[in-house]
């Protein structure tokens, strides 16, 4: 053993517990006001739209992308800096069967990725991420108001999450922005 | 003077990355986070064996004699690959995994082997950036570029004067500077289960296993046991590792997992520290004590890695949330001496 005898401890409690009902993780890295900045700079205006479409898009989405689509709508901001158009910022999430993860996507003028940070990460092992209230309740912020977490980070070692979601949910954006964006 | 703190995540490695840095200014931080983040894309587009194009996918299609030119980055760990390979006595092999896939396919892992694989031997090391296989064999070092990987993130963010952080790739993580960082090591059996709490300052925890699939998460990659040719690691056991470099640790996960008890001689090498939790069992290698038997009595003797437990002091009725202590009823535990071993701290409550 290295000099600092008291490094490790066995134990045996819930990971991060702060749910009442069911055992949530959760880490914020940046809001979405910060993730705007981040990705295009202090100087640059923001302009939401909320896209919406019908059941034929949505099904052109999904034929597009290969990835499931249950939703008709997204937030989508049009970003501009001195009235030029620099590119498009856009806010989603994507959850698997422990996993909920909002994250931001930051495409430029020409609908190619240029930055992706993720926002909020969640894991459960209740079952909130299967219910749609629970999830309901960060959806509303996270679409406007800087979300909030009361935790700390976590660092946790073991098994890992798969990023196959994120990857799914961003070629379901490029998807609808090839469908319902872009302009040319 | 401001202080700042900052924490960001990205998708890289197949996993999500975190890097949480502190220090003054921060612009200057999502500066250097970024530096970071672009530093482990790099260092995934040379060694990832996914992509076709990578430097390593190109490098395990060149032809065998031939000496071939590669970047600093992958030489590098390909070259504490071998090293680790050969203080392990074979228990970390970059050249098995591949070799085995490639002769058997995915079903033919529970075979025994008829012929001769290659071996980390295959591969020399030569001057000038340069590397040449000996025979054919493909290299997969997903068991230690993860943590390579985070060094070089580190790496980067020091020279950038970041003064203190973490750098966690799916929970193989490093920690610098001045702030201490808590780590809870989830249950291999229950991933919404903290069994380990580790405190790391200016050291770097990697965690390896066979995890159950049903879990949601994904494998953490399929340990093979490179000299039995065989997947020899039970699912539900997971091994983590305690060093100064995280691509270290990384891999020496691997052989402690493999190994057990007899990962001691490699772990002391490096001085590192790893430990093990299976089942009920939770123990922490004694890297002080000589091992009874060097690993290569592992060769003669496989229940030797198949049964820690010879070595474990269970940790009875955790599930109720006991944690009493009960080393004595445990055959053959006296030898190992369990003050020595760090187990008294099973004892305290979190």
């Amino acid at each position: 053993m290295a000099a600092d005898d008291n490094w490790l401890r066995f134990v045996s409690i819930p990971i991060a517990a702060v749910a009442v009902a069911g055992q949530v993780q959760a880490a914020q890295y940046l809001t979405v006001e910060q993730a705007q900045k981040l990705m295009f700079g202090k100087d640059a205006n923001f302009h939401r739209s909320d896209l919406q479409w019908d059941e034929q898009t949505a099904a052109a989405i999904q034929q597009a992308s290969g990835v499931r689509v249950t939703r008709n709508n997204q937030p989508v901001w049009k970003v501009t800096e001195n009235d030029a158009l620099t590119g498009y910022f856009i806010v989603d999430e994507v959850y698997g069967k422990h996993e909920y993860i909002t994250y931001a996507v930051a495409l430029d003028a020409n609908g190619r990725v240029r930055q992706l940070e993720v926002l909020v990460y969640r894991e459960s092992y209740g079952y909130e991420i299967r219910n749609p209230a629970w999830r309901a309740q960060f959806i509303g912020k996270q679409h406007g108001d800087p979300v909030t977490l009361e935790e700390d980070i976590k660092n946790i070692s073991g098994a890992t999450m798969s990023c196959r979601h994120i990857s799914e949910g961003v070629k379901r954006l490029l998807a609808t922005y090839d469908n319902v964006v872009r302009t040319d | 003077m401001s202080y700042a703190r900052i924490s960001r995540a990205q998708p890289l490695l197949g996993t999500l990355v975190g890097i949480s840095l502190a220090g003054r200014g921060e612009d200057e931080l999502h500066h250097a986070a970024a530096a970071a983040f672009a530093g482990i894309a790099h260092i995934h587009e040379l060694m990832s064996v996914q992509s076709a194009t990578s430097e390593l996918s190109t490098l395990n299609n060149s032809p065998v004699g031939t000496a071939v030119r590669i970047s600093p980055h992958t030489w590098r760990v390909l070259a504490l690959a071998e090293e680790i390979s050969r203080l392990s006595d074979g228990a970390f092999d970059v050249t098995v995994g591949a070799a085995m896939m490639a002769r058997d396919g995915a079903a033919g892992m529970h075979r025994e082997p008829s012929e001769r694989l290659a071996t980390y031997r295959d591969i020399e090391l030569l001057d000038g950036s340069r590397v040449r296989f000996r025979r054919a064999l493909a290299v997969d070092v997903g068991g230690i570029a993860k943590g390579y990987a985070v060094d070089h993130a580190v790496r980067i963010l020091r020279r950038l004067g970041v003064p203190a952080g973490c750098v966690n790739a799916g929970g193989d993580l490093r920690a610098f500077g001045d702030d201490t960082v808590a780590v809870q090591v989830r249950d291999p059996d229950d991933p919404g289960t903290a069994r380990a709490h580790v405190d790391l300052r200016n050291r770097a925890l990697a965690t390896s296993a066979n995890y159950r699939r049903d879990n949601g998460f994904k494998a953490a990659g399929l340990v093979l046991d490179p000299r039995a040719g065989l997947c020899a690691v039970a699912q539900g056991r997971s091994a983590s590792v305690r060093a100064k470099s995280c691509a270290v640790a990384d891999a020496l996960a691997k052989c402690v997992l493999l190994l057990g008890a007899s990962s001691a001689a490699v772990l002391r090498h490096y001085h590192a520290d790893g430990f093990l939790i299976e089942g009920d069992t939770a123990f922490a290698i004694d890297t002080r004590l000589p091992v009874a038997g060097s690993h290569s009595a592992w060769r003669r003797n496989r229940s030797a890695v198949s049964g820690p437990a010879t070595l474990a002091v269970p940790l009875r009725g955790r599930r109720n949330g006991g944690r009493q202590r009960a080393g004595s009823e445990q055959a053959g535990l006296d030898k190992t001496g369990f003050d020595k071993t760090g187990f008294d701290k099973t004892g305290v409550a979190a």
